[in-house]
């Protein structure tokens, strides 16, 4: 007998449907500007639709939904996709006190700070008069719970949190394909850490 | 915070340090009101800070401390109706804290080279040359009230502001005679240099007068700036 009890997952892709259904037609991935102008309403709607956070730490519980360990303790949870679309919709969970020099992504990403807060710098060469020829910090900001950011596959930045940080990223839809999931053990810590962050966030109310 | 401000001694070669100490700072003297409106009657009563205050199309200058023989002066910046795409440079690095409005700010990647030697006399928006450059967005956030960060003065980037927006400004001193703009649809490009080297006629048009400056002074007190 075929089995029709309904995932975390499942939820949560019916949910998500509708709202990445409104960005019609892909993102532009390598310019910001046009990345934040398309991803800022599609990261406030999925933040405003209530089945988000909720199925997100069910899914992470009952193992429905990918979760991908990554470098220095980031965690990505995957919540939903539109292959049509090329948009992939995840969590990412920065732990306290997490640093990463300066570095670039393999994708763009368009994110929304939901709960904590970290120090971002962008690196690169000015490109202005008396620009010097070598990368340097352009750029240094204080990212605040609340925070939308867009940023192409070429820009290097690098980040410090001294108190986590917990986003929610709109990214394209090979960025999370490519990975594989994590062992069992971390999800349940995962779950943990995440529920703190969801709830001190009042993202569960 | 008259105190801290005539003790303080900016280095701009470690952004990071500088970063830190601005942060500290503006938020001080943003939570001070009083102090910010003591700093803004004195701007207006000593000639030499009024005279730097400035009026732009797309921004309102007043300069409320000149510790310029310390490495820095700090302004308060009031958005105009006129919000336009202009990605630009500027001859100094500098530390910015958002009060009131907000901004999409976004940082460019200068594409093309980048000729310093063209058309040098050009200053204003209508004398502007085709440069052969464009600009690539690689970096794009919504600004908003609390919002802080600093900037390179090399780095290009482009604010379109929201009526109302106010910032506190801290910039440190200049690195070069001049800095670029670019008109993004066009790549056509002007420049805009220290008031050492502009014309009289430019300063002039650019000199805030005393009505306006106190008209600004309304407007950050019904926002509750100050």
């Amino acid at each position: 007998m075929s089995s029709t009890r309904t995932t975390a997952r499942d939820q949560l892709a019916s949910a998500l449907e509708p709202v990445l259904a409104q960005l019609a037609a892909p993102p532009i991935w390598d310019d910001a500007d046009e990345l934040i102008e398309a991803a800022l309403p599609a990261l406030q709607a999925i933040c405003a639709t209530p089945a988000t956070f909720r199925c997100a730490l069910e899914g992470v519980e009952d193992g429905s939904l990918p979760l991908i360990a990554s470098d220095r303790g980031v965690h990505w949870v995957h919540l939903a996709d539109d292959a049509e679309l090329g948009v992939s919709v995840d969590l990412r969970f920065s732990p306290v006190g997490g640093v990463s020099a300066p570095h670039a992504h393999p994708h763009a990403r368009a994110m929304q700070l939901l709960h904590g807060g970290y120090k971002q710098t962008l690196v690169g060469v000015g490109g202005g008069v008396a620009s010097p020829p070598d990368e340097i910090p352009l750029y240094i900001r204080h990212e605040p719970t609340g925070q939308l950011f867009a940023l192409t596959a070429e820009q290097r930045h690098a980040s410090s949190s001294t108190v986590g940080a917990l986003l929610l990223a709109l990214q394209p839809y090979e960025a999370h394909v490519a990975a594989g999931d994590c062992r069992p053990g971390n999800r349940l810590r995962l779950a943990r850490k995440l529920m703190r962050a969801l709830a001190s966030g009042r993202l569960l109310d | 915070m008259l105190d801290v401000l005539d003790r303080l001694q900016l280095d701009w070669t470690d952004l990071e340090r500088v970063t830190a100490i601005n942060d500290k700072l503006l938020h001080e003297l943003a939570a001070d009101k009083q102090a910010l409106a003591c700093l803004l009657d004195r701007a207006a009563e000593e000639e030499h800070l009024f005279a730097q205050c400035e009026r732009h199309r797309l921004l309102d200058k007043l300069v409320i401390y000149d510790g310029s023989d310390r490495g820095f002066r700090i302004r308060v910046h009031l958005s105009t109706n006129d919000h336009l795409d202009r990605p630009h440079d500027h001859r100094f690095s500098f530390s910015s804290l958002i009060l009131a409005g907000g901004y999409r700010h976004v940082r460019h990647r200068l594409v093309g080279e980048l000729d310093t030697d063209l058309a040098p006399e050009a200053m204003e928006d209508h004398q502007a040359v085709g440069s052969g450059l464009q600009v690539e967005p690689q970096f794009a956030t919504e600004e908003s009230v609390g919002s802080f960060y600093t900037i390179h003065h090399s780095a290009i980037h482009t604010t379109v502001m929201a009526d109302n927006t106010v910032s506190l400004f801290i910039r440190g001193p200049a690195e070069k005679d001049r800095s670029l703009i670019i008109d993004r649809a066009s790549g056509q490009l002007w420049w805009r240099y220290g008031a050492e080297q502009e014309t009289p006629e430019r300063r002039e048009r650019k000199q805030m007068d005393r009505g306006h400056f106190e008209l600004l002074k309304h407007r950050l007190s019904a926002l509750g700036v100050i």
